[in-house]
């Protein structure tokens, strides 16, 4: 993602400097690396219109246990946030939150084994759950990790060989996963022995994080309703 | 500690000592005393070492309490005579028994286009004679002042801070603690620092609290104030606001920025520093993308944008730790190993990158 860059209040890009860095310090205290653009946390706030911007940043890990995977296998990760903020108020309106698992082919390849990505949107999307992931069979399109090409990432990222059965999943209702929420179960996932002080780490962060606009969600939570699926819909005022 | 700053000048050419003891004195006003080191009588032995023998000088008076040590590199020709041969080493390694911070610099034939090196691991402030005596000694006393700030508050800060971390200590000293996580990030693994850091049982009351100290402003010095991201001189506040070298230069525009100028310890008026996310919230405040956009809204229209020095169709943003210029984040790595992780808008311009990385360390 490229423009203008918007300067937004030092609080909101102190707070994802907080949570990258505790991050990066939860992955290397693993014996891990990640992989991060250079440039200033600061600097990936976009102008995406005349009162959004938008937070746009990957990471790469690399080498990355699993349980489920073999250790001759190497498994990496690729993750790129967009996060829209209005920029009167500096809230959170809009969340993706892309995620590729990937297998080893070469030194320079690899090979999508899932993707998926997290969604909100403040005001909801038609026939969407609030909060959801979906799972595709998609490889993160490449202006989403412009930040991390510049870094002299050269990693080919490619497709599955076959079409995956996940990619006509349903979309799955979630609660929060903004970013913060992604790399929160990533390490409690991939690097269960660093998760306890990680988590203690960004438990501080977590206040300063920007805020995530969900009235309707909540004004349906805290009604009294039998088929609680329909909260996640309670966005869509004909189903009211 | 008295409160009044005490120099102790190790100086061995006696037309040198007596130009930087004068300017030196002019700098301090009333603030303190500048002593040069001799004139004194040994009791002990005099065949010990060095620093053995400076240590018990300076612990006794007129030496006692003092508040910096400012040192030539080279001291071969010390007198007394007894002292010939004397290093700056042994003067660091006496001062730093003592907890005295030191700054050592060099003579006007040495290059001193190495600032942009990591200092931290030599164990004392860096200065330069290049400049002139009365430029060194501005800057020598800025340091003592300083150090005698943060000797003055640290005891203060300690009996209210519940923690022991030196970031938190530091962002508490300057007033700040919101930023401990932010002067975290300027930590440098140094097994020499470490040593300052430890308690010692068999030293005297007061002397950890000198020593952390001691530590603190040598960090502050040496690493937080010298690498853009938490603070940020005038050149990398310009390019960071995207605003020209001059532009930001005119104190219409400067004012603008007043409420973040840096006026903690080391703060200099004359290279001032600002504090980089009070920056962001002026910026921020008037609902502007950038500093350029802030000033030509509110004070200058015709301001121009911070340009890359390697090219300058871009804008520059970043601040090269080489050149010392703006740089883009295009024309510039970041990620060099001895930059601390805080220090996000420091960079290295494509141009030195090439000529330099194998010795940066770049990883």
């Amino acid at each position: 993602m490229s423009g203008r860059t918007v300067t937004p209040p030092h609080a909101v890009s102190d707070a994802y400097v907080g949570l990258l860095e505790a991050f990066r310090a939860a992955v290397e205290d693993a014996g891990m690396t990640v992989k991060l653009p250079s440039r200033a946390v600061s600097a990936s706030f976009i102008a995406s219109g005349s009162t959004t911007a938008v937070f746009a940043r990957s990471l790469y890990l690399r080498n990355w246990p699993d349980r489920r995977m073999p250790r001759s296998q190497r498994l990496d990760l690729v993750v790129s946030a967009l996060e829209t903020f209005q920029t009167l108020t500096w809230s959170l309106t809009k969340s993706t939150v892309y995620l590729n698992y990937l297998v080893e082919t070469s030194d320079v390849a690899v090979q999508l084994v899932q993707s998926l990505h997290f969604d909100f949107t403040a005001n909801g999307q038609d026939c969407h759950p609030f909060f959801h992931v979906q799972l595709n069979d998609e490889v993160i399109a490449e202006q989403y990790i412009r930040d991390l090409r510049s870094e002299s990432f050269d990693v080919e990222l490619r497709p599955p060989k076959d079409r995956q059965i996940s990619s006509v999943a349903m979309s799955i209702p979630t609660p929060d996963m903004t970013l913060a929420s992604v790399l929160y179960c990533l390490v409690a996932h991939h690097l269960p022995g660093v998760f306890p002080a990680f988590a203690k780490r960004v438990h501080t962060i977590q206040n300063r994080l920007p805020l995530v606009g969900f009235d309707a969600l909540r004004n349906s939570m805290m009604k009294s309703c039998h088929f609680k699926s329909s909260h996640w819909f309670a966005h869509m005022p004909s189903l009211a | 500690m008295s409160n009044k700053i005490k120099i102790v000048l190790f100086e061995d050419t006696p037309e040198t000592r007596s130009s930087v003891l004068k300017a030196l004195k002019k700098h301090l006003r009333r603030a303190g005393s500048v002593l040069p080191f001799g004139g004194f009588k040994e009791s002990a032995e005099e065949n010990r070492m060095f620093e053995d023998r400076i240590q018990d000088i300076l612990n006794t008076r007129p030496f006692l309490g003092t508040t910096l040590i400012v040192a030539d590199r080279d001291l071969s020709k010390s007198v007394p005579e007894d002292f010939r041969g004397l290093s700056v080493s042994a003067v660091a390694a006496a001062a730093n028994r003592l907890a005295i911070p030191i700054c050592s610099y060099a003579g006007l034939t040495e290059p001193d286009n190495y600032d942009w090196r990591g200092r931290w691991e030599e164990g004392f402030i860096v200065l330069s004679l290049r400049e002139g005596d009365d430029e060194l000694a501005r800057r020598a006393v800025i340091a003592a002042r300083g150090f005698a700030q943060i000797s003055a508050k640290l005891p203060q800060v300690l009996r209210k801070s519940s923690s022991t971390s030196p970031a938190t200590i530091l962002a508490a000293l300057l007033g700040n603690p919101e930023y401990a996580d932010k002067i975290a990030l300027y930590a440098v693994g140094n097994p020499h620092r470490l040593a300052e850091l430890r308690p010692k049982k068999s030293t005297p009351k007061g002397e950890d609290t000198r020593r952390l100290g001691c530590f603190l402003g040598y960090w502050l010095w040496d690493s937080v104030l010298r690498y853009p991201g938490l603070l940020v001189n005038a050149v990398a506040a310009a390019s960071y606001l995207n605003l020209s070298a001059r532009d930001f230069a005119d104190p219409k525009v400067r004012s603008v920025f007043d409420s973040a100028v840096y006026d903690g310890p080391f703060a200099d008026s004359e290279n001032p520093h600002w504090w980089r996310g009070m920056l962001d919230d002026i910026v921020s405040s008037e609902h502007s993308a950038n500093g350029l956009e802030l000033v030509r809204k509110k004070v200058k229209p015709r301001a121009k944008g911070s340009r890359c020095y390697v090219d300058p169709s871009k804008e520059a943003g970043y601040y090269c730790v080489i050149e010392r210029k703006p740089v883009s984040l295009e024309n510039s790595k970041g990620g060099v190993s001895w930059l601390p992780r805080g220090a996000d808008l420091a960079r290295v311009g494509k141009p030195s990158y090439d000529e330099y990385a194998p010795w940066l360390g770049v990883v």
